[in-house]
C-alpha cells in the first residue's frame, strides 16, 4: 500500500448470520405495545416471542445452515414506524376495477380500506387489527395469542410476533363465496424505517376467495440508506374452503423484507399460492403449510427474477398431517447479474398421512455467469403409503438447444432469451386472479428483463 | 445452377464438444428453386447432422466447405438470419417452450421472416403491439393453414409443445413452415412418430405448400414418406459422404434391398453408424432438465 492511500473508512465485519437490527429489545417491545394499548395477554404474548427470538439461532435446520446470508441487510440505523394512523380518506379510496375490497397501507398510514356493498352485505370483513381489538378483543385473542400458526422454532416469525405494530384482518364467513378477489398493498421504502406487520385470513366453512397481495416500493425511497419490512399471512381455512392468494413483492432494490406466510387446511380445503419475487436487496420468505384435514391440498408456485446484487432466500415448510392430502409446490428462479436464489424446502409426511401425493420442485435459470442458485428440496416420510412423494430440482443456463428452436425461427437470440425466460416464469403469472395485477407483473417482468438484458454481456447464456 | 440454388461444397462438420471427430466429411449438394431432393441413409450417417448445419446448430463445428445460397455465404449467418433469409428446419424432435403460447411465437416468427435480414426498429417481434403482421391477417393465415393441416384451433392457446403427443409436435412443425413460407425447407425425419393417417395429413400439407420459389430437402429413413412426396432427386448418405445419387428408384431399390448392397458398392461395408449412438441430437441430452421444469 502505497502512504498516498486514503484510509478505507471503517465498516463493521458483519457474518452471513447477523442480523443488525438494533430495536429487537425490551424496551421497543414495552413502547410499541404501550402506543397501541395493548391488552395484558397481548403484551406477555409479545414478550414470549422475543424471548423466542433471543433464544433461536437464525436458522434452525441443519441442512440450510450455511445457506444464510445477511451481509447484505444493513439494518443498525432502522428504527421502527410508530403505530399507524388511519387517514380520515381511507374509507373513501377507490375501490381497483374487479375488485371486491381493497386495504393499502402506506409506510405506517392506512391510506385505503374499502369493501364493495356486495363484500360488505355478504358478512366479509377487511378491518384493521386495531379496530378487530377495539370492536371484538376476544376474537383478536383466539386469533393472535400464542403466534397463532407462526413457526415456533423460527427467530425471525417471532421477530414479527414480538414487534408487529400494524396488522388487517380479512374474514370471510361460512359459505360465502366471492367472485371478485381482494386487494392488499403495502408501499414502503422510507430510509431506515421498519414496517412490522401481521395479516390475518380467515376462510370459514365452503367459502372461497382470492386476494391479490402487492408489496410495493413507496414514493419516499430515497437515497442508500436501507428500510426494513417484516409481514406474515396466516391463514386459517374452514372445511371444504379454497383460498387463492397472489402476492406480488416488487421492493425497492434498498428493502430487506422478511416475509412468514402460514396455512392450516381444515378438511377438504385449498389453499393456492402464486408468489412471485423482484424486488428487494435481501429477501427471506418462509412459507408453512400444515394439511391437518383429510383431503386437503395445497398448490403453490414460487417465481424469482433475480437481477443485481440481489438475494432470494426462499424456503417452504409443507406438513401433511390428514388422509389423502395434495402437495404440488414448484419454485422457479430466473438470475441475472450477481443474484442469488436459496430455495429450501421440505415436505414432511407424518404418520397420519396415508394416501399423500406430495411433489417439490426447485428450478433456476442461470442468466449469467455470476448469478448462483441452489435448490435443497427434501422428504421427510413416517408414512409408507402414499400415493406419490417426489422432489425434482436443477441449476443452469438456458437450454441451448432452446435457443436455437426460436432461433431457427427467426428470433434473435435477445428475443429467444426474453421468450424462455419470461415464459418459464409465465405459469404464475397466469394464476393471479386479477387482470389488472397479472398485467402488472408481466410489464413489470418485461421491464426487469429490459433492464437485465442491457447489462448483460453478449456471450454469456 | 444460378446463385438462388443452395450449393454445398466439400461441407466437413464435427460436433463441437468432439471437434476431430468428423461426422460429414465432404459433401456436395446442389438443390434449386422449386426441386424436391430426399437424403437417406443408415442410422448414424449424419443426416441430421448435415440438417443442423445448414441450420446453424451451435453443437456443430464447421471444419471445412462453403455453402452459398441467395448470394450469401449462409455459414457466415446466425441461425435466426438464416431464418430470416427464409431456411426452414422442420425438427426430428421439436423443442417444448413451456410459458410460450403457440400464437405468440408463429406471430412473432412471421413478423421476423417477413423483417428479413434488415429488422425494422419499430417492429418488435415478441411485442403483439408493436408493428408487425395486423391481427386480423394474422387470425386467418393461421386458421386458413390448420385447416389445410387438419388442425384443432384450441392448439393456438397451448404453450409450444408442452405436452403435446408425437403427432402434435409435427403438425405444428408443418403448420410453422405453412405461415412461414420459406424458400429453402428442410425436413428431419417428418415422418417418424406420425401414424399412417397423421402421415398422408402431414405430407398432403407439404405437397400444398411446393411450389416454384421453394427448395426442398427432406431426410428420412424410409421410403414410405416418398409415397406421398415425390422427390425429383434420392441421395444416399453414408459415413459423412454422398455415396449414390438418382431418381424415385434408388428409394425403391433401398427399400427392396436395403443399404447393404449400395454401401457395397462404395465400398462402405461396416463403416456406418460412428456418429453419436443411436443418431442421439444433442437436444435430446439436454432437454430432459428444462422440460422437468414446471
Amino acid at each position: 500500500m502505497t502512504a498516498a492511500a486514503a484510509p478505507k473508512p471503517a465498516v463493521a465485519r458483519q457474518a452471513p448470520s447477523d442480523l443488525t437490527l438494533t430495536f429487537a429489545d425490551g424496551p421497543t417491545v414495552r413502547a410499541v405495545a404501550a402506543a397501541a394499548a395493548d391488552p395484558e395477554w397481548l403484551l406477555a404474548d409479545r414478550l414470549a416471542a422475543l424471548a423466542g427470538f433471543e433464544a433461536l439461532p437464525i436458522e434452525t435446520n441443519p441442512l440450510y445452515t450455511s445457506y444464510v446470508d445477511l451481509r447484505n441487510a444493513r439494518l443498525s440505523a432502522v428504527r421502527p414506524l410508530p403505530p399507524s394512523a388511519r387517514q380520515a380518506a381511507a374509507g373513501k379510496a377507490p375501490l381497483p376495477e374487479g375488485a371486491a375490497a381493497y386495504a393499502e397501507m402506506t409506510e405506517n398510514r392506512v391510506t385505503a380500506l374499502v369493501l364493495s356493498p356486495e363484500a360488505r352485505d355478504a358478512g366479509v370483513i377487511l378491518e384493521t387489527l386495531a379496530s378487530l381489538q377495539a370492536r371484538d378483543p376476544e376474537l383478536m385473542r383466539r386469533l393472535l395469542e400464542g403466534g397463532c400458526a407462526l413457526p415456533e422454532h423460527d427467530k425471525l416469525a417471532q421477530m414479527t410476533r414480538a414487534l408487529w405494530s400494524d396488522g388487517l384482518l380479512l374474514s370471510v364467513p361460512d359459505g360465502v363465496r366471492l367472485e371478485q378477489p381482494i386487494v392488499l398493498r403495502w408501499a414502503q421504502g422510507a430510509p431506515n424505517s421498519a414496517l412490522i406487520s401481521r395479516t390475518i385470513i380467515s376462510v370459514g366453512s365452503d367459502a372461497e376467495v382470492a386476494v391479490v397481495e402487492e408489496q410495493v416500493a413507496s414514493a419516499a425511497v430515497a437515497g442508500e440508506a436501507q428500510s426494513f419490512f417484516a409481514g406474515t399471512t396466516e391463514v386459517q381455512l374452514g372445511a371444504g374452503s379454497t383460498l387463492s392468494f397472489a402476492g406480488l413483492q416488487d421492493f425497492s432494490a434498498n428493502q430487506v423484507a422478511f416475509q412468514h406466510r402460514s396455512a392450516v387446511l381444515a378438511q377438504g380445503a385449498t389453499v393456492r399460492w402464486a408468489l412471485a419475487q423482484l424486488g428487494c436487496r435481501v429477501i427471506r420468505s418462509r412459507i408453512d403449510n400444515t394439511l391437518d384435514g383429510n383431503g386437503s391440498s395445497v398448490e403453490q408456485a414460487e417465481i424469482v427474477f433475480g437481477s443485481a446484487d440481489q438475494l432470494f432466500d426462499l424456503t417452504s415448510y409443507t406438513r401433511h398431517v390428514g388422509r389423502d392430502t395434495t402437495g404440488n409446490l414448484l419454485s422457479k428462479g430466473a438470475l441475472s447479474d450477481r443474484s442469488r436464489a436459496y430455495m429450501k424446502g421440505l415436505a414432511t409426511i407424518d404418520l397420519s398421512a396415508h394416501g399423500t401425493d406430495s411433489y417439490l420442485g426447485e428450478f433456476a435459470m442461470l442468466l449469467s455467469k455470476q448469478a448462483r442458485s441452489v435448490a435443497i428440496p427434501s422428504l421427510e416420510i413416517d408414512q409408507p403409503d402414499c400415493r406419490r412423494v417426489a422432489h425434482a430440482s436443477s441449476v443452469g443456463p438456458i437450454d441451448e438447444s432452446l435457443l436455437f428452436y426460436l432461433e431457427s425461427r427467426g428470433l434473435d437470440p435477445d428475443e429467444a432469451r426474453k421468450f424462455i425466460v419470461l415464459g418459464y416464469l409465465e405459469p404464475v403469472v397466469a394464476r393471479v386472479p386479477l387482470a389488472a395485477a397479472q398485467d402488472r407483473l408481466r410489464d413489470l417482468l418485461e421491464a426487469k428483463w429490459a433492464a437485465s438484458a442491457t447489462s448483460l454481456p453478449a456471450a454469456v447464456a | 445452377m444460378s446463385d438462388q440454388d443452395l450449393i454445398i461444397r466439400d461441407l466437413h462438420v464435427a460436433p463441437a464438444a468432439k471437434p476431430d471427430h468428423e461426422i460429414l466429411k465432404g459433401i456436395d449438394l446442389a438443390v434449386g428453386r422449386g426441386e424436391v431432393h430426399a437424403i437417406m441413409g443408415p442410422n448414424g450417417s449424419g443426416k441430421t447432422t448435415l440438417a443442423y448445419a445448414l441450420m446453424g446448430h451451435p453443437a456443430y463445428v464447421i471444419k471445412s466447405g462453403k455453402v452459398l445460397w441467395k448470394g450469401h455465404d449462409l455459414l457466415k449467418l446466425s441461425a435466426d438470419k438464416r431464418a430470416r433469409l427464409g431456411m426452414f428446419l422442420a425438427f426430428q424432435y421439436p423443442m417444448a417452450i413451456p410459458g410460450l403460447s403457440v400464437a405468440s411465437f408463429l406471430r412473432s416468427a412471421i413478423n421476423a421472416r417477413r423483417s428479413g435480414l434488415n429488422p425494422d426498429p419499430a417492429v418488435d417481434p415478441t411485442d403483439a403491439f408493436k408493428g408487425g403482421i395486423p391481427m386480423g391477417e394474422f387470425r386467418k393465415l393461421v386458421r386458413e393453414k390448420m385447416t389445410l393441416l387438419k388442425m384443432d384451433e384450441s392448439i393456438a392457446s397451448r404453450y409450444v409443445n408442452e405436452g403435446f403427443s408425437g403427432g402434435e409436435k409435427k403438425r405444428l412443425e408443418m403448420l410453422q413452415m405453412a405461415v412461414l413460407e420459406p424458400e429453402m425447407a428442410i425436413l428431419d425425419e417428418t415422418d417418424s412418430g406420425l401414424d399412417i393417417d397423421a402421415l398422408r395429413i402431414v405430407a398432403e400439407g407439404v405437397n400444398a405448400m411446393l411450389n416454384p420459389n421453394m427448395g426442398v430437402l427432406v431426410i428420412t429413413h424410409y421410403q414410405r414418406l416418398l409415397n406421398y412426396i415425390t422427390p425429383d432427386t434420392v441421395h444416399v448418405l453414408a459415413a459423412g459422404r454422398i455415396v449414390a445419387s438418382g431418381g424415385k428408384d434408388l428409394a425403391l431399390r433401398l427399400e427392396d434391398e436395403g443399404y447393404a448392397p449400395i454401401l457395397a458398392e462404395a465400398g462402405l461395408e461396416g463403416e456406418v453408424g460412428d456418429e453419436a449412438p443411436d443418431g442421439a441430437t444433442p437436444n435430446e441430452a439436454a432437454a430432459p432438465a428444462m422440460e422437468a421444469a414446471h
